[in-house]
C-alpha cells in the first residue's frame, strides 16, 4: 500500500530525512520512534503534503502511485489522512460544516453522490459516540477553545468520519493524560480493519500499551536505524534512545513487509 | 475645474436658499443652530489629509462635484425595496429615500405606550423642544466638517424617544436608500435616539442606493442612553460603489447603561463609519464591533472614538478588515482615559486580511491615558490566511480554493456571531459570502 524508498528530504539548507525505506502494506499497524529532532514529523508532513519541503531524492509510492506528485487534498481523497501533532485552532469555522465539506469533496471527486445534511449529521454522530467525542463539540468552531485532549479526540473523530485508507498519527498521545490516552487509542483500536493501514508516530513507548503496532522502527538522524516488533519499543523504553547511538549508529534498516 | 472653497460655497448657497422651506424655520433657535452650523461648514471647508483625523481618507474626489440637496419627491415603486427588507425579522420599518421619509414605504405599526417614534421633519414641525437635548445645548462651534454640513440642513431622519423602563417590542429598521434619477443626490439623514432610564431598543440602520448613479450620504446620528438604558445597533451599508457614504455616529452613556454596535460595511466607494462615545456613569460599558470589506479601489474608514470619564466605565472594541483587489481599509481607534476615570478596563483589536498583493490596510490604535488604575489593551494585526489552516483544511480533502474561501468567511464570520439577532447576522452572512465569492480563488462559495 505505501512504499518509500531512499527519501531524503530537505528544509532549507537542512537535510532532516536522510534516506528513508518503509514498506507498510494494509491492514498493519507501524510505530515510528525517535527521540526529539529526528525526523519523525517532517515523513508525517511529507507523507501528507505540506509545503516547506524538499525532496531531494527518493519516492513514495501509495497504491502503486507516486504520492509526492499530488496536491494534500488529492492525498486525501485518495484515502490519506494525517493527524496532527498540533491541531490548528480555526475560529468561525464550524466543525460539522467543515467536516461535511472534507467529506463531501471527496465524494464529487469519486463520483459520487454529496451525503445530505441528515445522513452526515447521523454518521457524525455515531462515530463521536465511538470515539468518545462530547457532542457539543461538532457545533463548535473548529478546535477552538479545545482542550489539548479535546482536540485530539476531534482527530480520531475526523479519521473516524473520513475513514482513511493509510492513518499517519503524528503524536498523537502528546500532551494527554492517562486517562485521554486510553480514550484516543480506544479510538484508534475500534477503526483498526485489515484495509487499514496506520503509522503511529511518537516519542513514548506508552501510547504502545494501548495500541498494538506490529513493527516498530527506530528514527534517528533521518533514517530508520532500527526496526522490529514490539519488544524493540519496549527495549527503547528500558535503556534510552541513547543506548541505540551507542550500540548501532549504522545499522541497516531491515524493511519488515518489504 | 472648481476649487475646494467654490464647492464649499456652492453648498453654502444652497443651504442659505433653502433654508427657508425647511420645517421648522420659524423658531428662532433653530434657525440659530442651522445658521451656525452653516458657518461652521464654510469655516472648515472639507477635511484634508493634513487633518490628523483625515490623514488616510482622502475626499477629494466626493469634494469636486455636487451633490444635489433639494431632491426630494422621488417616488420609488413599493416593490423597489423587498430586497433591503428582513421578512424574518419582525420590525417597525421607517424608509427614506435620499434622506427623506417616505411615509408610503414605511410600516412604523402599534407602539409600546411610552414609545415615541416619528420622523424628524415631524418633530421639527410640531415638538421642536425634543432636540434640545442633543443639539440644544450646542454652545461651541462644531469642529467636524461633515456633522456641521448635516446640522445646517436639519431637514429629516428620525427621533426615537423611550421613556424610563419602556422596552421597544421590535427592533426598528431604518431603511435609507439612495436614488439618483438623472442627478447626482444627497442624502443627509438625522436621527436622534433617547432612552430614558431602564429602557431598551434594538435599532437597525441600513444604507443602500437605488440603480447605479453615485450618491453621497452625510448621516449623522446622535443618541443618549440614560441610567441602564441598553440599545443594540446595528449598521449596513451597502451602497452602490460610485457612492460616497460618510456617517457620524455619536453616543452619550450615564451609569450602568449599555451600548452595543454592529457595523458592516460592505458597499460604497468611499466610506467613513465615525463613532463617538461617551462614557459618563459608573458602569457604563459600550462594545462595538464591525467588518468592513474591500474589493476593486473601494477604500472603508472606522474611525472610534471612546472616552471613558468616568471611573469604573468598560469599552470592548473588534474591527475586522477583508481587503482585495486595491481596496484599502482603515481603522483609526481613540480610547482615552480622563484623569478621574479608575477602574477603566478598555479593550480594541483590528485585525485586516489581505486577499491580493495591493490591498492596504492602514490600523492606528491610539490609547491616551491619564488615570493610573486601568486596563488597556489594544492589538492590531494586517496579514494573510494563515498558511497552517489551509493546509489543515486540505489535508481533510477540500480543494485549496474552498479552503480559503471557508477560512476567510470564518473570519468574517467571527463577528457575525457576536450579534445577537441572529436572523440578520444570517443574512447578513449570505451577503458576504456572495461578494467573497466573486473574489479570485473562492469561487467555490458560490
Amino acid at each position: 500500500m505505501l512504499k518509500i524508498n531512499n527519501l531524503h528530504v530537505r528544509v532549507g539548507e537542512k537535510t532532516i530525512l536522510n534516506g528513508i525505506d518503509l514498506a507498510v502494506k494494509p491492514g498493519e499497524v507501524h510505530a515510528i520512534m525517535g527521540p526529539n529532532g529526528s525526523g519523525k514529523s517532517t515523513l508525517s508532513h511529507v507523507l501528507a503534503g505540506r509545503e516547506g519541503y524538499e525532496v531531494i531524492e527518493g519516492e513514495v509510492l501509495y497504491q502503486g502511485n507516486n504520492l509526492l506528485d499530488l496536491s494534500p487534498e488529492a492525498r486525501a481523497h485518495a484515502g490519506l489522512f494525517l493527524g496532527f501533532q498540533y491541531p490548528v485552532e480555526i475560529p468561525g469555522v464550524n466543525n460539522m460544516y467543515f467536516l461535511k465539506a472534507a467529506i463531501n469533496a471527496r465524494r464529487v471527486v469519486q463520483g459520487r453522490n454529496e451525503l445530505d445534511a441528515f445522513d452526515f449529521i447521523q454518521m457524525a454522530k455515531t462515530k463521536a459516540k465511538l470515539v468518545g467525542l462530547d457532542e457539543s463539540l461538532l457545533q463548535r468552531s473548529v478546535n477552538e477553545g479545545f482542550s489539548g485532549g479535546e482536540k485530539k479526540r476531534n482527530e480520531i473523530f475526523q479519521m473516524a468520519v473520513l475513514e482513511p485508507i493509510l492513518a499517519i498519527l503524528d503524536e498523537t498521545d502528546s500532551g494527554l493524560d492517562i486517562d485521554a490516552l486510553r480514550i484516543v487509542a480506544e479510538g484508534v483500536n475500534a477503526l483498526r480493519d485489515p484495509e487499514r493501514s496506520v503509522i503511529l508516530v511518537t516519542h513514548y513507548q506508552r501510547l504502545l500499551d494501548y495500541i498494538v503496532p506490529d513493527y516498530v522502527h527506530v528514527l534517528s538522524e533521518g533514517r530508520i536505524v532500527r526496526s522490529g516488533g514490539r519488544e524493540l519499543a519496549l527495549t527503547l523504553e528500558e535503556k534510552g534512545y541513547g543506548w541505540l547511538k551507542e550500540k548501532s549508529p549504522h545499522i541497516a534498516p531491515a524493511g519488515p513487509g518489504a | 475645474m472648481n476649487t475646494a472653497a467654490d464647492m464649499v460655497d456652492r453648498y453654502c448657497r444652497e443651504l442659505a436658499s433653502i433654508a427657508p422651506t425647511l420645517p421648522a424655520a420659524e423658531v428662532p433657535w433653530i434657525q440659530q443652530i442651522r445658521n451656525k452650523a452653516r458657518d461652521d461648514f464654510a469655516r472648515l471647508g472639507f477635511p484634508t489629509r493634513l487633518q490628523e483625523a483625515w490623514h488616510y481618507t482622502n475626499v477629494g474626489a466626493l469634494q469636486r462635484r455636487f451633490f444635489e440637496l433639494a431632491n426630494s419627491g422621488i417616488s420609488v415603486d413599493p416593490n423597489a425595496i423587498e430586497p433591503f427588507l428582513y421578512p424574518d425579522i419582525d420590525s417597525h420599518r421607517l424608509v427614506f429615500i435620499n434622506g427623506i421619509h417616505a411615509p408610503e414605504l414605511s410600516e412604523i405599526g402599534t407602539l409600546p405606550d411610552g414609545v415615541i417614534l416619528e420622523n424628524l421633519a415631524t418633530t421639527l414641525a410640531q415638538t421642536p423642544e425634543q432636540l434640545e437635548p442633543f443639539i440644544g445645548g450646542r454652545k461651541l462651534p462644531l469642529e467636524h466638517a461633515f456633522n456641521a454640513l448635516n446640522t445646517a440642513l436639519l431637514r429629516d431622519g428620525t427621533c426615537l424617544h423611550l421613556a424610563p423602563n419602556t422596552q421597544l417590542d421590535k427592533p426598528l429598521h431604518l431603511l435609507f436608500l439612495s436614488a439618483g434619477e438623472g442627478q447626482e443626490s444627497c442624502s443627509q439623514p438625522r436621527n436622534l435616539i433617547l432612552a430614558g432610564a431602564g429602557s431598551q431598543a434594538v435599532v437597525l440602520e441600513s444604507y443602500h442606493s437605488l440603480g447605479e448613479a453615485a450618491c453621497f450620504t452625510n448621516s449623522c446620528s446622535d443618541i443618549i442612553l440614560e441610567a441602564d438604558a441598553q440599545l443594540h445597533h446595528y449598521k449596513l451599508q451597502e451602497e452602490n460603489r460610485h457612492s460616497y457614504h460618510i456617517a457620524n455616529l455619536q453616543v452619550q452613556q450615564n451609569s450602568g447603561s449599555h451600548f452595543e454596535s454592529h457595523l458592516l460595511s460592505l458597499g460604497a466607494a468611499l466610506a467613513r463609519h465615525e463613532l463617538h462615545v461617551d462614557l459618563n456613569g459608573e458602569g457604563a460599558h459600550c462594545t462595538l464591533n464591525g467588518l468592513y470589506l474591500g474589493n476593486g479601489r473601494q477604500h472603508a474608514d472606522c474611525h472610534t472614538q471612546v472616552r471613558h470619564i468616568h471611573p469604573g466605565t468598560d469599552s470592548h472594541q473588534a474591527y475586522k478588515g477583508i481587503l482585495d483587489g486595491r481596496a484599502r481599509g482603515v481603522f483609526n481607534g481613540r480610547v482615552y482615559v480622563h484623569p478621574q476615570a479608575q477602574q477603566t478596563n478598555a479593550e480594541q483589536s483590528n485585525h485586516n486580511l489581505l486577499l491580493s498583493a495591493n490591498a492596504e490596510a492602514d490600523t492606528k490604535p491610539e490609547l491616551e491615558i491619564y488615570a493610573d488604575d486601568v486596563r488597556c489593551s489594544h492589538g492590531a494585526t494586517v496579514g494573510q490566511l494563515d498558511e497552517d489552516m489551509i493546509f489543515y483544511l486540505r489535508s481533510r480533502g477540500l480543494p485549496e480554493d474552498a479552503a480559503r474561501g471557508l477560512l476567510t468567511l470564518g473570519f468574517a464570520r467571527e463577528l457575525l456571531d457576536r450579534m445577537p439577532l441572529k436572523p440578520l447576522s444570517v443574512q447578513l452572512e449570505q451577503k458576504i459570502t456572495d461578494i467573497l465569492s466573486q473574489s479570485d480563488g473562492m469561487k467555490s462559495l458560490k
